[in-house]
């Protein structure tokens, strides 16, 4: 048996018409003309035929230049899959309103989550945050985050004096060095500790100067990035202001 | 749901010649009644025989099992064969057995998952002299030249899977490779208990193990059971009390780490065991003669159904 209905169909289609007309285009004023003359001549097409001679103006077909190949007089015996064509393009993503360069936001995921760092700016490529730790308070160095994964806090710093002209996704990329496939790399073992280059390391150093110096002025900054977020019992973070 | 039990062929013939359906079944149950009446009087002069001391040296009943009704292969070796010794004098495994140390590669599928790499790491203690290299992609033709022309004597690759039902990728094979020359062991890996999972397991000491291959009867058995020997060191130190056992049974070979101690006070009592694990199973799927070729490699055995034809024939 269907379910009893508290208004009949007829009702209710017609309702949902009235609601269609309601969210549809004005009707028109009653006094303006109707019917297909009248229409056409307010759609202001014959203006621009008139202006072209009495044709509508049509740019002219480029013609494509053939191509040289000698072509095949026969159809391949079997289907030659084609990829499809890929019409999408990464954008980066926007920037949330309470995301300002020098707001101290809290890392959610990753090696360094719960973490407070500094952010920089957001990176023009992959949309991807620049933070900084500072190294110095807690540990977390120059590196990308998502801003997905992040809180934004109240908190701040004044960015004076920091220059990040030098960053982008490139400076981030990792260079892999391909290893042979042959019985060395096979039995090749990665003991060897990658050492950090000593141009990341300066450039940590010249980025969080002016940050540490900024951070001083502000009392128990400093504790408050080198301490960790964590949640305990009965703490709902959805409650929390952040 | 209950099965009920079909009638047997001697009681159904004996209630054939009548015609009533009724009067048929009245005394198809009358047999039934009487048959059963005799089996349960059977079952008690049993039991009063069981506890009859007068009657204690009559012959115990042996229950039937698989492994008694055995069909008989005609490869189980019932003693040293001049033949079969001769044989195993030239197999792939005779510098093993001339004293040639083992060194093995354990590696497993390309991408392994986490239950795998425990299962590795508590493989490479349980091997002495075995070594883990990430497989990274490469070949497995490729790995076994290479690792014989470096005087690895065996490769072991570890496969997962998902479980039936489930959604964890599982340890679920095991390709054991005697280099340089074969044969190529594939096993099916199943019941894998690591070290941590066993209630009060020990820990492994360094010492070489000693081992103990049960119940490998057939020539295929008894090939088996030489390329898991070869596996580990020839001179076991008996002091660490370390014991591996490779256990055969109804063609399923169980795995077993143990420590072991012989209590002192009480002279010829059993020895105490502490399992140290990993345990898992292993089954033959199939054996192939020389190192891994899955396209043109000859198969010295593969486990079909139809090659065994009879659920009492066992090929270990």
């Amino acid at each position: 048996m269907p379910p009893k209905r508290s208004v009949s169909r007829a009702k209710k289609i017609k309702n949902v018409a009235l609601k269609r007309v309601k969210i549809g285009k004005k009707a028109h004023a009653p006094s303006a003309p109707v019917g297909r003359s009248a229409s056409y001549h307010r759609s202001g097409k014959w203006a621009v035929k008139a202006k072209n001679g009495g044709k509508f103006p049509v740019h002219p077909k480029q013609k494509k230049e053939e191509e040289k190949k000698t072509a095949c007089r026969y159809y391949p015996a079997e289907d030659i899959p084609q990829p499809l064509r890929r019409r999408n393009v990464n954008k980066a993503a926007k920037l949330k309103a309470n995301y300002a360069p020098g707001t101290i936001l809290i890392l959610l995921s990753g090696r360094f989550r719960g973490r407070r760092v500094v952010f920089l700016k957001q990176l023009e490529k992959s949309g991807l945050l620049l933070v900084t730790g500072p190294y110095k308070y807690n540990g977390v160095p120059l590196r990308r985050v998502n801003q997905a994964y992040c809180i934004a806090t109240s908190a701040s710093v004044s960015l004076d004096g920091v220059n990040l002209d030098k960053f982008n996704d490139q400076y981030f990329e990792k260079v892999k060095t391909a290893k042979p496939k042959n019985a060395d790399g096979f039995f090749a073992t990665d003991d060897a500790k990658k050492e950090l280059s000593p141009e990341r390391k300066a450039d940590q150093k010249t980025v969080d100067t002016p940050i540490i110096a900024a951070m001083k002025k502000t009392e128990f900054l400093k504790p408050y990035v080198s301490s960790r977020f964590t949640l305990s019992k009965g703490q709902a973070p959805h409650t929390m202001v952040f | 749901m209950v099965k009920k039990k079909l009638p047997s062929e001697e009681d159904r013939a004996a209630t054939k010649h009548i015609g009533n359906k009724a009067k048929r079944q009245e005394v198809y149950d009358r047999i039934k009644k009487q048959k059963k009446a005799i089996k349960k009087a059977k079952k008690e002069q049993r039991k009063k025989d069981a506890e009859d001391p007068e009657k204690k040296d009559l012959p115990k009943q042996v229950p039937r099992t698989l492994e008694n009704m055995r069909e008989a292969d005609e490869t189980i070796m019932e003693s040293e064969d001049e033949e079969i010794r001769r044989d195993e004098e030239e197999d792939e495994f005779r510098k093993y057995f001339d004293g040639e140390p083992p060194r093995t590669i354990i590696t497993t599928n390309n991408h392994p998952s986490k239950p795998l790499i425990e299962l590795v790491k508590s493989l490479l203690v349980l091997i002495p002299g075995s070594y883990y290299y990430s497989r990274r992609n490469y070949n497995i033709k490729d790995i076994c030249k290479w690792a014989g022309e470096r005087g690895f004597t065996n490769l072991i690759i570890l496969g997962q899977g998902l479980q039936l039902g489930g959604h964890k990728k599982l340890p679920c094979s095991m390709l054991l490779i005697h280099l340089p020359e074969g044969p190529t062991l594939h096993f099916r890996l199943s019941s894998v208990k690591l070290p941590d999972q066993i209630k009060n397991h020990a820990r492994a000491t360094k010492h070489k193990p000693e081992l103990i291959l049960n119940n490998f009867t057939t020539r295929l058995g008894q090939r088996v059971s030489r390329a898991f020997s070869s596996l580990f060191p020839q001179d076991p130190q008996f002091t660490g009390r370390r014991v591996v056992t490779f256990h055969c049974q109804r063609d399923y070979v169980f795995v077993r780490h143990h420590r072991y101690i012989f209590p002192d006070d009480k002279q010829g009592e059993k020895a105490r065991l502490q399992e140290i694990g990993p345990k898992f199973t292993l089954k033959l799927k199939s054996m192939q003669a020389g190192t891994f070729d899955s396209s043109r490699g000859e198969y010295e055995w593969i486990h079909k159904k139809e090659n065994l034809g009879s659920k009492k024939k066992f090929a270990l």
